[in-house]
């Protein structure tokens, strides 16, 4: 008893508050879960394999990682608010920590997610499917985000988080500079998540191939579902080279393997693997925002999509360019001219597929009728943001003024403006969008747009003077400056920006709670004021649980949108009322998440016991899965006509 | 609008400001990249300009009036001449910037031939400080830089341990210090003074205290000062 109590003393005062209010949390969420008897109702999501509700865990879960990797970035914020500043205990190697999971977990658990899992609610309904190709897989890639995520994220209340940056450059990441689990939870964590990503991606492209309704021709097909159907294809390729960097690192760490150190080894190795997956992994997470604001563009300027076919080619080039950039990450490694040039070229080169998109953009809101709700709001906030990212990019990409700037604030400012600009920005108005197609309610118009404004001037005042910051010579990741190089008021500036955007954040959830409380059911397959334009459009809000009660008949690329133009009211849809075919719902993704969690504890803390009995839950729930005989069940004709008739019409 | 309007002011206060370090170089690698970052800023606020322009004049004209609620827009899918102008007219801007950044680049990795007399210094990172060796004088100083001014400087850069970053925002970007491996920076100071020198690769937890002063001093006054380290390191 004496040494538990021991040990907790010597705990620094931030990770006792933050076992406190886990237990808080905790025991609050059991109570109220009992209390209301939701335990069913909980079980039920978990186990669920439909696309919707996993999309809308996958929000959710990403959401919560969001809030915690926001918190960090305040506390960054407050430790650099002043010259010479000690706040709290975040200096040195603590704050090391704060930077690096607040990177990996914003880039990791949050960006990507929040797309997938947005993408994984609207993609089916976009295509005219009901549901993904393989119900199961979905659910899995789920469970397997979700343990890596809580890996990285439990990391710092269990012997001390990654503190090598987000990128984790060796040799410091390796045991000699760094002992400790701190970054053994950073390979283990994100392969396991990266496992289910790489799923994700493979169920995305099956979908998107195989399911679309008859007449949905590929280039008919809308731009959200395009741009999915492009990240997939990176994801398999990117993220599989992720997976062998991680798998290095993972063997260095824990059996001492000499490849990335620089005695016998070579450091550049991991920094070469690392961008190749790191460049499209930027593409990644901006590619579905691109293909959201294209929706939403066109919707809230009542305007078909300037230059369609551009834009899909567009997207495509980006993608493949992506692959072909990644040194301008590491100009300052030495590597010889040659190379720096060519890679500069690269990287400018792809400003022009992404300049396409942005005049497309325009010229798609030129004759228009625009009506300026949230989500169009966030759109026209992205073209702004994300232009200004997109030129300091090209900025960047000039390799002897990327001298100067390469890891310094200026990064800083360009990163965020392109990541927060396209993705942050991108999954705000996607979530505004659909949120009627999800919930069945609005969220808030006023509380929307004093979210998006409070976030929006919040986000400039953060970080355009980081640009100055940069060029005044303040490196990243540093815990502290000196007074007297004019570096305090602009931090200072900075640090009161990301208090609004907290508020902003604030605000949202707070619309989120009064919607989901107070909120009138919309009632309307098409709640945008008969804007819609493409398939989700033409089915209640929420959905039912097959989605489309009959097939429906594609004959453009915006079938809604030419039915109003017709004076409809709704699309044709062909075929007679039948039984549907639903996957049955399984607790074994569920079971195989917690078994990768198991092992991958006892690889961080070579507890090899441990890990052999998570490996060995891991192979068994494989094996019951293989053996087991679950043909899912079938919706009665009669419920169907029931809900189509009584819903729909 | 108003963030057109905040770019402009911030871009006033960058020409006229002394204390950002990089706008304000005093050796010659530091004038060079500074050449290229005013050409760059300039073409992409030509950018700027331009979508600005047109995205306020949009939301302006185009946005619905009371009583359009009901009315059909004219759906328009393209415009070839403006797709191919969008096309067409950035990469004129890149190939703008790129004929100078190629040049620049390689003329940055030029090694300096053997009449220009280059002062090599062997700079070598370590957790958490730096030290200078000047193999012409056989001395090592550590965590303060002295240079002579206008003489071209060679620094050959590694490290002990992890990788670091050897950067003096003032005279020229920066080079990274790879443990078992040596890279060259080259640059030449113009202007006596003292200048901040820091680590910028995370190195550990004292990253940011990793930092060195660069004394840039005529050619009297650094003799004196290699003779001075020199009897130092005869009574040490």
């Amino acid at each position: 008893m004496d040494s538990i109590l021991q040990y907790f003393r010597t705990l620094p005062s931030d990770i006792i508050l933050a076992d406190i209010s886990l237990v808080i949390i905790t025991i609050a969420s059991t109570f109220l879960l009992t209390k209301y008897k939701k335990w069913n109702w909980l079980w039920s999501w978990i186990t669920s394999t439909d696309h919707k509700k996993i999309g809308i865990m996958y929000l959710f879960v990403s959401f919560l990682f969001f809030l915690r990797a926001g918190l960090e970035a305040l506390l960054i914020r407050m430790q650099l608010a002043f010259p010479e500043n000690e706040f709290w205990v975040f200096q040195g190697e603590r704050f090391n920590q704060l930077t690096s999971t607040h990177g990996t977990v914003m880039i990791f658990l949050v960006a990507t997610p929040l797309l997938i899992g947005l993408m994984n609610v609207i993609v089916p309904l976009q295509i005219g499917a009901r549901d993904v190709a393989f119900p199961f897989m979905n659910s899995l890639s789920l469970w397997l985000f979700i343990s890596g995520g809580i890996l990285i994220n439990v990391s710092f209340i269990a012997g001390g988080s990654p503190n090598a940056g987000w990128t984790t450059y060796a040799p410091l990441s390796l045991k000699e500079f760094t002992p400790g689990p701190s970054n053994t939870y950073y390979p283990i964590g994100l392969q396991v998540a990266g496992l289910g990503t790489i799923m994700g991606a493979i169920n995305f492209i099956v979908t998107i191939i195989k399911m679309r309704a008859p007449g949905m021709k590929f280039m008919r097909m809308p731009l959200s579902t395009w741009s999915m159907l492009i990240t997939s294809v990176l994801i398999v390729y990117a993220f599989s080279a992720l997976a062998v960097a991680l798998l290095l690192l993972t063997f260095e760490r824990l059996f001492g393997t000499v490849i990335l150190s620089s005695s016998a080894g070579n450091p550049l190795i991991w920094q070469h693997l690392f961008w190749i997956f790191g460049h499209p992994e930027v593409y990644i997470i901006a590619l579905p925002a691109f293909g959201i604001f294209s929706d939403v563009i066109s919707t809230f300027s009542k305007k078909k999509l300037f230059g369609y076919t551009s834009m899909v080619f567009a997207i495509i080039l980006i993608g493949f360019l992506g692959f072909m950039v990644w040194v301008h990450h590491m100009f300052t490694v030495g590597l010889n001219a040659n190379i720096n040039v060519f890679f500069a070229l690269t990287t400018m080169l792809i400003a022009i597929p992404t300049g396409i998109k942005i005049f497309n953009w325009l010229f798609t809101m030129r004759g228009g009728s625009i009506r300026f709700d949230t989500p169009m709001l966030y759109a026209l906030g992205f073209i702004v943001t994300f232009v200004m990212g997109g030129v300091t990019g090209v900025m960047l990409g000039s390799v002897p003024a990327d001298y100067q700037y390469h890891d310094s604030y200026f990064v800083v400012a360009h990163l965020h403006y392109v990541i927060i600009g396209a993705t942050i920005f991108g999954v705000l108005s996607g979530v505004y969008y659909w949120w009627p197609k999800m919930f069945g309610k609005m969220l808030n118009e006023k509380l929307g747009k004093w979210n998006f404004w409070t976030f929006v001037i919040g986000f400039h005042f953060t970080f355009f003077p980081m640009h100055i910051m940069g060029l005044m010579g303040m490196p990243r990741r540093v815990f502290t400056y000196p007074e007297g190089e004019g570096l305090g008021w602009l931090n200072f500036v900075s640090t009161c920006g990301a208090f609004l955007m907290g508020i902003g954040v604030f605000i949202f959830m707070l619309n989120i709670y009064i919607t989901t409380r107070y909120g009138k059911s919309v009632q309307l397959n098409d709640p945008w004021m008969k804007r819609g334009r493409t398939l989700e459009w033409t089915i209640p809000s929420p959905p039912p649980p097959y989605n489309f009660a009959r097939t429906p008949i594609v004959t453009s690329g915006e079938p809604l949108w030419n039915a109003y133009e017709n004076r409809k009211e709704n699309i044709e849809f062909e075929g007679e009322y039948e039984d549907i075919h639903m996957p049955s719902s399984s607790s074994l993704p569920f079971f195989m998440g917690m078994a990768f969690l198991i092992a991958s504890f006892g690889f961080v803390f070579q507890i090899w016991w441990l890990a052999t009995l998570g490996m060995l839950g891991v192979f068994m729930t494989m094996a019951i899965r293989s053996f087991q005989n679950k043909n899912g069940y079938s919706i009665p004709k009669k419920n169907v006509i029931y809900h189509d008739k009584g819903v729909g019409y | 609008m108003k963030r057109v309007l905040t770019f402009i002011v911030t871009a006033c206060i960058l020409s006229g400001c002394s204390s950002i370090a990089v706008l304000n170089p005093k050796g010659t690698a530091g004038e060079k990249q500074l050449d290229l970052l005013l050409l760059s800023l300039l073409l992409m606020g030509i950018v700027l300009a331009v979508v600005f322009t047109l995205f306020v004049r949009f939301l302006i004209k185009y946005r619905e009036k009371p009583g359009e609620e009901n009315e059909f827009p004219i759906q328009t899918a393209g415009n070839k001449k403006l797709e191919i102008s969008w096309i067409v007219v950035p990469f004129i801007i890149i190939i703008v910037l790129a004929i100078p950044t190629f040049a620049t680049t390689y003329e940055l990795d030029e090694p300096y031939t053997n009449d220009k007399k280059p002062l090599i210094i062997e700079v070598t990172g370590e957790q958490f400080q730096w030290s200078f060796y000047y193999p012409e004088y056989g001395i090592t100083s550590t965590d303060e830089l002295r240079l002579p001014v206008n003489r071209p400087i060679s620094f050959k850069l590694t490290s002990n341990d992890v990788i670091h970053s050897f950067w003096i925002p003032q005279l020229g970007g920066k080079r990274d210090a790879l443990p078992g491996k040596e890279n060259t920076l080259r640059l030449k100071a113009l202007e006596t003074g003292t200048y901040d020198g820091k680590c910028a690769e995370l190195c550990g937890a004292e990253h940011a205290l990793m930092t060195f002063d660069t004394i840039v001093e005529n050619k009297t006054n650094f003799s004196k000062w290699i003779e001075n380290m020199k009897d130092g390191e005869k009574d040490g």
